[in-house]
């Protein structure tokens, strides 16, 4: 397998999320928001092009079957639970390591302290 | 209401998406779009609107750009490696849209000044009235369970409503009717409630205030608790009780100066002492304008059992769960079996409920409906002149983009351009027209003056501005994406070949028809003001049947505990019209109770000596209107027959009693009625014996757009009451002499306060301001939708005209006269104009029936209304045709033939 072009933010954290387990759209919005410490916060339209594009590329799947958690507020709504393929998980794995690898090489520039954040 | 709004509008952008994205991610959108208005509304009312903007916008754009940039490709995974635009690069090519945007709006300022003027105004007038029918008629009343709050009047099923008004009847109830209705389960609680006025003595100077009497607590029944003390309670009622009242916080803080001790004390209320026992909390303004709350004490009402009908109607609360139907069903099945148990006072007395907020909003109902309506039609035309302004632009930008096309610029990039030009108009728009409102709403708020229910109350809110992002939202989208279709649409390569000429005609018939569409509203809003303007005119020309030039009046209530017998009230009033008439200017003076134009009306049915009583059901009513011997000459009512009420006319006299023109009509239609002795089972307390009628006088109106009702006039030494209306003609060249009659006022009765000063022609103007409120603003929009409409006319034209340029410059350059293109270029664009009008006219004869409650002594279909504003249309497009027109015929062949 060809080496992948470097993934956007957006897509990278949202590869990240779903590593956690499936989840809905507007629940993915949330745990974006909050994993990124509202750095990568996209709205609702969006953020369905994203996992659109993600679907495309098949890196996630729709997946059936999810029971709702417990705290569904409105259980009538219609949801589509969406999931990393294994595709979508080597691809998450890649990302890392080259975003491991450039923030080594930020650290031994001293661009980075060790103890930072 | 706007949740749901927020709701449908981001759900029909999810429109927008392609149909293959709709179809795989659409009911998934759409659940989580649900998901986020959830989180916005959970929070900060203040932060929701911009929030719902900024949700709409990406949605708007996601949705274009999927269109541009497909993320999604229905088919199976491909392997390419994703290459979707990057969050940076989209913002950079949005920048560059916006960018373009404001260049190519400043390039054209006209254009761009035109159509930010149109949305402007447009957007601003739709919020102020936005704002204040959503603050009168939709905004729940300021109490816990409003839905629960209903009142309820008694009426006659027999033939003929005791009282009406604004549709619905309205009449009394007496204190054994509230305590049947108090048995009935489907009510929590039942208050009877009459308003009236009373005089608070014992401070500096005496002082007219409003009061309202009930059976007990209005605050406990309304879920209010009292600022301090207690609410007024059943017990208060009985004969043996203290005298308590609850004051208002206004009256509070401003007469007993915001005395935290203030439980316990007492005040001095039409010269009795009462104990204060309870302060309404600030906000309190039930019924509105009430200052002292009171018990009806039931010593008022001695031996007034269910005939005694001293309440104007009840509050009403329901019971948990029971809606309005159930609960009219038990006061139907209540009011029956009344009927049949107490024939005397309660037959075929009917009781209907209403809900408190439609009546406190009742008399203005329909005015306001036809004034949204006509801000909806003005905000049509708005974004039909819009979307016709920027099809002009958009197809003699052809070239333009054309050259841009072969310049390998994307279709889908020059339709986000255009999108984004529309967006930020409409921005800009919706911004000016914020400031606008706020300025139309002050406007709005001086002119209702206390026209209209809670207006005080209304200001911008969030939800409005709301409304506001989402009327500019679809403006923009609306005239937003027919241009850019236009645009990316067409094949430019043959434009680039072509010239500008041939996109001119299929866009041609589209704005025909929008210039049409637009002239049709604007005759329905011109015949709209029309017809009140004949209302107002028709108003002002009725024949009051009195002469109220140079008349002015005050109200006096003498205290029943100092005046208490008729002597006494007799006494101060002939020394009172005595100094009056010694005042300078003064030519006479005369005083009635029930006064045209003003409040006080006492009614009973009427008896005759010698003909057996009225069965229930076939009484006849009359008013009494008891006057003192100045009253008819005063204000110049003709006595057509016998004689008026005389100085000779006294309390130990024979009684006697003038009657109307009505009265005889119903009464006495076949008979002599002079020399009739008659009664009315109406009475302020001093004898009701049979009184000899001695004289006709003339029908007056009690107001400009009602009609006469049987009148009785008895003498005033004979009748009494306490409570006058003192009228005065003075010549013209005199000052007003309110200020020497406070003064004669003062000296024989230091205690008493002078109410309702007024001239007559105040009261006319009074009794005109409903309509003339909703003329002024339904004629301010025809205003604007005219000057929209010549405007839009004007633009079309010249657009034209610089269309066929050429072809007018070979025409001219062949010997065609200037007249003649002249004729052909204004008539292109009267052809859409009387299509308009013809349209117009028709939509009018529907609008009019809506707005039949506001009209008066005018038709619907007045030809006069109609044809005059169908000239005004004509004229104003002539005029708008006339200069591109004039342009056309200066236009030289030489210039003509080079200019593509």
């Amino acid at each position: 397998m060809s080496p992948r072009d470097p993934m956007s933010p957006t897509d990278f954290h949202v590869l990240l999320v779903l590593s956690q387990g499936a989840l809905y759209g507007y629940a993915i919005k949330r745990a974006l928001e909050s994993e990124s410490g509202g750095a990568i916060d996209p709205e609702i339209g969006s953020l369905y092009r994203v996992i659109a594009r993600l679907v495309s590329t098949g890196l996630v799947e729709h997946v059936e079957g999810t029971t709702p958690p417990a705290h569904e507020v409105h259980p009538g709504r219609q949801r589509k639970y969406y999931a990393l393929t294994v595709a979508g998980e080597s691809a998450l794995r890649e990302e890392a390591a080259r975003l491991q690898a450039a923030v080594g090489l930020a650290k031994g520039r001293g661009l980075l302290s060790e103890m930072g954040p | 209401m706007m949740r749901r709004l927020a709701s449908s509008l981001v759900r029909g952008l999810l429109a927008l998406y392609p149909a293959s994205f709709r179809s795989r991610f659409r009911t998934d959108l759409a659940s989580a779009v649900e998901d986020r208005l959830d989180t916005i509304w959970a929070g900060s009312r203040f932060m929701a609107p911009a929030l719902v903007a900024g949700l709409a916008a990406d949605v708007l754009f996601a949705a274009v750009r999927e269109r541009l940039h497909p993320s999604f490709h229905a088919a199976a995974p491909s392997t390419r490696p994703t290459t979707g635009l990057a969050p940076g690069v989209l913002v950079t090519a949005m920048i560059q849209d916006l960018r373009f945007a404001f260049r190519s709006l400043l390039r054209r300022p006209g254009f761009s000044a035109v159509a930010l003027f149109t949305l402007a105004l447009g957007v601003g007038a739709s919020t102020a009235v936005f704002t204040v029918v959503d603050g009168v008629l939709l905004e729940p009343l300021p109490f816990p369970e409003p839905d629960e709050l209903v009142m309820a009047w008694a009426y006659d099923t027999g033939d003929g409503p005791v009282a009406t008004s604004g549709g619905l009847v309205r009449g009394y109830m007496s204190q054994p009717d509230i305590e049947s209705m108090r048995d009935v389960p489907v009510f929590e609680s039942v208050e009877g409630l009459t308003t009236s006025g009373a005089t608070v003595t014992g401070g500096d100077r005496p002082e007219r205030v409003d009061i309202a009497r009930s059976t007990g607590g209005l605050l406990t029944l309304l879920g209010v608790p009292p600022l301090m003390g207690r609410d007024l309670r059943h017990d208060d009622n009985l004969p043996d009780a203290r005298r308590a009242v609850v004051v208002s916080h206004g009256f509070w803080s401003s007469r007993l100066g915001a005395d935290p001790g203030v439980i316990g004390t007492t005040i001095e209320l039409n010269e009795r002492t009462w104990e204060i026992v309870g302060v309404a909390p600030a906000d309190f303004d039930y019924p509105a304008g009430t200052e002292v709350w009171e018990p009806y004490r039931l010593d008022v009402a001695d031996g007034c059992g269910r005939g005694c009908h001293v309440y104007n109607g009840a509050l009403v609360r329901l019971a948990d769960g029971v809606t309005l139907d159930v609960a009219q069903q038990a006061l139907d099945a209540l009011a029956a079996s009344l009927s049949a148990e107490y024939p005397d006072s309660n037959f075929d007395k009917g009781l209907q409920l209403e809900r408190l907020l439609d009546y406190r909003v009742s008399d203005v109902r329909t005015g306001l409906w036809v004034v949204l309506a006509a801000v909806g039609l003005v905000l049509l035309i708005v974004c039909a002149n819009t979307a016709n302004l920027l099809l002009v632009r958009a197809s003699s930008r052809g070239r333009e983009v054309a050259v841009r096309t072969a310049l390998g610029a994307s279709r889908g990039r020059l339709f986000t351009q255009v999108i984004t030009e529309s967006v930020v108009l409409a921005v800009l728009g919706s911004a000016f027209g914020l400031v606008l409102s706020t300025a139309l709403l002050r406007g709005l708020q001086v002119l209702a003056g206390d026209r209209l229910p809670r207006m005080a109350e209304v200001g911008i809110d969030g939800g409005v501005l709301l409304f506001l992002v989402a009327v500019t939202s679809v403006v923009a989208l609306l005239f937003g994406l027919s241009p850019a279709l236009h645009v990316s649409g067409r094949r430019s390569a043959h434009r680039l070949s072509g010239g500008a000429r041939d996109g001119a005609r299929a866009g041609g018939r589209a704005r025909s028809v929008l210039l049409a569409v637009e002239v049709a509203f604007s005759i329905l809003l011109l015949a709209g003001s029309g017809f009140l303007l004949r209302s107002l005119d028709q108003l002002y020309r009725v024949d009051m049947g009195f002469d109220g030039e140079d008349v002015s009046r005050f109200t006096l209530s003498l205290p029943s505990a100092r005046y208490e017998d008729l002597g006494s009230l007799v006494r101060f009033y002939s020394r009172l019209e005595d100094e009056l008439l010694g005042l300078p200017g003064v030519e006479s003076v005369g005083s009635v109770y029930g006064a045209p134009l003003a409040g006080g009306n006492i009614s009973g049915s009427v008896l005759v000596e010698g003909r057996p009583d009225p069965q229930p059901g076939e009484e006849t009513d009359a008013s009494m209107r008891p006057v003192t011997p100045g009253y008819f000459a005063t204000m110049g009512m003709t006595v057509l027959r016998g004689r008026g009420i005389e100085d000779t006319d006294l309390t130990d006299t024979e009684p006697v009693a003038v009657v109307n023109e009505a009265f005889v009509r119903q009464n006495f239609p076949y008979e002599e009625v002079l020399g009739q002795k008659i009664r009315v089972t109406a009475s302020f307390g001093y004898g009701s014996p049979y009184w000899r009628v001695v004289g006709v006088v003339g029908d007056v109106r009690r107001t400009m757009s009602g009609d006469p009702v049987a009148e009785v006039y008895p003498p005033h030494t004979q009748y009494g009451p306490g409570f006058m209306q003192v009228h005065m003609r003075s010549r013209a060249d005199v000052p007003s002499p309110f200020s020497a009659a406070r003064d004669v006022v003062a000296r024989l009765d230091p205690n008493l306060a002078m109410r309702g000063v007024e001239t007559i022609s105040e009261a006319k103007r009074h009794d005109t301001a409903g309509t003339r409120l909703f003329l002024m603003l339904v004629a301010m929009f025809a205003g604007v939708a005219i000057v929209l409409a010549g405007v839009g006319l004007y633009g079309v034209v010249a657009y034209l005209v610089s269309q066929r340029t050429r072809e007018i410059g070979i025409r001219m350059a062949l010997g065609a006269r200037s007249a003649g293109v002249t004729r052909m270029v204004v008539l292109q664009g009267i052809r859409p104009t009387v299509l308009g009008i013809i349209g117009g006219l028709v939509l009018a004869g529907f609008g009019g029936q809506v707005m039949r409650s506001l009209l008066f002594g005018v038709r619907p279909t007045d030809p006069l209304v109609l044809s005059s504003v169908s000239f005004l249309v004509l004229f104003v497009a002539i005029l708008a045709t006339l200069l591109p027109a004039r342009r056309a015929t200066r236009v030289s062949p030489t210039e003509a033939l080079r200019i593509e």
